[in-house]
């Protein structure tokens, strides 16, 4: 990468690539940003309380007063929707949080001693890659109870080795470079050199990671509060409103139909802007992080 | 050189299946209730829960217990029985295993199908429009929940139109919507798979001799380029076979399919705990061996991944 560098046309090429956005980043932008707006101010701009609960109105279809309907208690599903906007982006962040404590130094550890811990590290790592990360997570969550914090803790667990090899393949190259030399030449040790030289240039890729995993944490943690293992009632949570709109299939549809809508709008921007992320930033994603799960 | 790898590849799914293992029997063993509870009921006293752990073996050690279940299983094929039903859980394992295996099998193969022709098609970019259409779509099938997806279907199919069950699993017809169901998302990630694959392979150099030698680009994709990126794409359907499995509760519980996905889920609500250790180091074992699958067969396909590995 360095020696291309010297040949000036590659410089501006470079250069000019960086400076216009690609596509997925301004829409997946955009599709994030309305998540993120929705999440912060669902108090503010939802018609309801996100409980209200009005016998009169139980699965009523979408109508002036209730845009999206009611479920079965008559709760306005679109303040629900709004509401659920906090769980996923809160889920989304405590599973990635989890993931990178845990993958971020093992996997700094791994790439700057090299050697023997590596070669052990790395070893552990491909055992746990070889274990079913949903697996894993529903075992986690039948031993700590049914709760939507239980279930992206265990998510985040299982994807911890994603954060682990991302970290470790950038440290790898970068630890190589001249002036991580120089820094240790004027004595800065170990720990410093980590801190400040390498892990900060290990952010584009952490960035694209975490971008990326949110979007799939949205849609596990959904997975998970479908089949009942993840939020509670009365959470809003959009797996769980699925579920309990699976009930009233027949007669109340929209219930089975605009949570599904938001957990894709989501996915989709969070996804988007990863993509987007990686292509602006020029980060290769690794293989590993690209296996399914 | 090849061998050593083969047995290193192995000892480390030996590892992975002796590390599942003792998690989810470390999950479940000490997990708040325990079988005893569950067997004896709110109403039983102290004395009487006591006695049943040590009847149960609950009070041993936890590797004492552990050595004991697995030994069980391998010696004598011994899974031990469900809580809930009574049934050896062998006997229960079998059955599920034969109805997910159904469904895994069918999606896959068509999704690998349909996901080859058209990933094809996409990077042979006689049409931009066609390439731009296959990842808008791809895009928004990845991003869709499957269990939505399947509601969905449910509502068109079996609500309205009343062409197949809502539950059940009866006859052909209530196979279909599962298979779509896990069918979609999966053959979204084939067709980007193929995808990225043929484009890469494109720009080799004996690309631009075949064209120059005046082979069709159907022909180039679908005779040398599909060939030559064969490697990684069957690693890759491998690993998502082994995903599908680790993951198809989901749909499973959707449809109220009897496979194993659901029998876990099952046995969790019920703490059924014989049969979610069961049904989970199976699905487990299914898993590390697509893996291993995966690598073995990437190293055949392609022996410079084996060199580069080393």
């Amino acid at each position: 990468m360095q020696a291309t560098h010297t040949n000036p046309g590659m410089v501006a090429q470079a250069r000019t690539r960086q400076t216009r956005l690609p596509p997925t980043l301004w829409l997946g932008a955009l599709l994030t940003g309305v998540l993120i707006v929705a999440a912060t101010l669902a108090p503010l701009i939802a018609p309801y309380p996100v409980d209200l609960i009005n016998g009169a109105a139980r699965l009523s279809p979408p109508n002036a007063a209730y845009r999206l309907g009611t479920d079965a208690l008559g709760r306005d599903l679109f303040s629900r929707i709004l509401h659920g906007a906090r769980l996923a982006l809160q889920g989304a962040l405590v599973g990635t949080a989890t993931a990178g404590i845990l993958g971020i130094p093992l996997g700094a550890l791994a790439g700057y001693c090299g050697g023997r811990t590596d070669r052990l590290l790395s070893r552990l790592v491909e055992v746990w890659l070889g274990m079913p990360p949903l697996l894993i997570a529903t075992v986690l969550v039948a031993r700590a109870g049914p709760s939507l914090t239980h279930a992206m803790l265990a998510l985040g667990v299982a994807s911890a080795p994603a954060y682990y090899r991302i970290t470790r393949s950038r440290m790898m190259i970068l630890r190589r470079q001249d002036y991580v030399e120089a820094a240790a030449a004027l004595g800065a040790g170990p720990v410093r050199i980590t801190l400040r030289h390498l892990l900060p240039n290990c952010m584009p890729s952490l960035l694209v990671v975490t971008t990326t995993r949110m979007g799939r944490f949205v849609l596990m943690g959904g997975a998970l509060s479908f089949v009942g293992l993840g939020a509670q009632p009365p959470q809003p949570e959009w797996g769980l409103l699925l579920a309990e709109g699976r009930a009233s299939l027949a007669t109340a549809p929209w219930l089975s139909l605009y949570p599904g809508i938001a957990i894709t709008f989501g996915v989709l921007g969070l996804t988007l802007l990863g993509e987007g992320l990686a292509t602006w930033l020029d980060v290769r994603v690794a293989r590993s992080t690209q296996r399914p799960g | 050189m090849r061998l050593t790898r083969l047995a290193q590849r192995a000892g480390e799914a030996v590892l992975s299946l002796l590390l599942i293992s003792l998690l989810i029997h470390a999950a479940l063993d000490i997990a708040p209730g325990d079988a005893a509870d569950t067997l004896a009921g709110e109403t039983a006293g102290a004395a009487q829960l006591t006695a049943l752990r040590r009847e149960m073996g609950l009070d041993a050690p936890f590797l004492t217990r552990y050595g004991h279940y697995v030994g069980g299983i391998l010696l004598r094929g011994d899974w031990g029985t469900s809580l809930v039903s009574r049934q050896p859980v062998a006997q229960l394992l079998r059955s599920r295993l034969a109805a997910t295996a159904t469904l895994a099998v069918i999606s896959m193969t068509i999704a690998t199908t349909v996901g080859l022709v058209v990933g094809g098609m996409a990077a042979h970019h006689s049409h931009p429009w066609f390439d731009a259409l296959v990842i808008g779509i791809t895009a928004v099938a990845l991003a869709a929940p499957s269990y939505w997806i399947g509601l969905l279907l449910l509502r068109l199919f079996a609500v309205r139109l009343r062409w197949v069950p809502v539950i059940g699993r009866n006859d052909l017809s209530s196979l279909a919507l599962p298979v779509v169901t896990l069918c979609l998302p999966l053959t979204a990630t084939i067709v980007r798979l193929v995808r990225t694959h043929v484009l890469v392979e494109l720009r080799e150099r004996y690309v631009v001799t075949a064209r120059a030698k005046g082979v069709s680009q159907w022909r180039l994709v679908a005779r040398h380029v599909l060939r030559n990126s064969l490697s990684p794409i069957v690693m890759m359907l491998a690993l998502h076979f082994g995903h599908l499995l680790g993951g198809v509760f989901i749909v499973e519980t959707l449809f109220s399919w009897p496979g194993l996905g659901r029998l876990i889920v099952q046995g969790i609500f019920d703490q059924d705990h014989p049969v979610v250790m069961g049904a989970g180091l199976l699905i487990g074992a299914l898993y590390i061996a697509c893996n291993l699958i995966a690598d073995v067969a990437q190293d055949r396909l392609d022996p410079r991944s084996a060199q580069r590995a080393l």
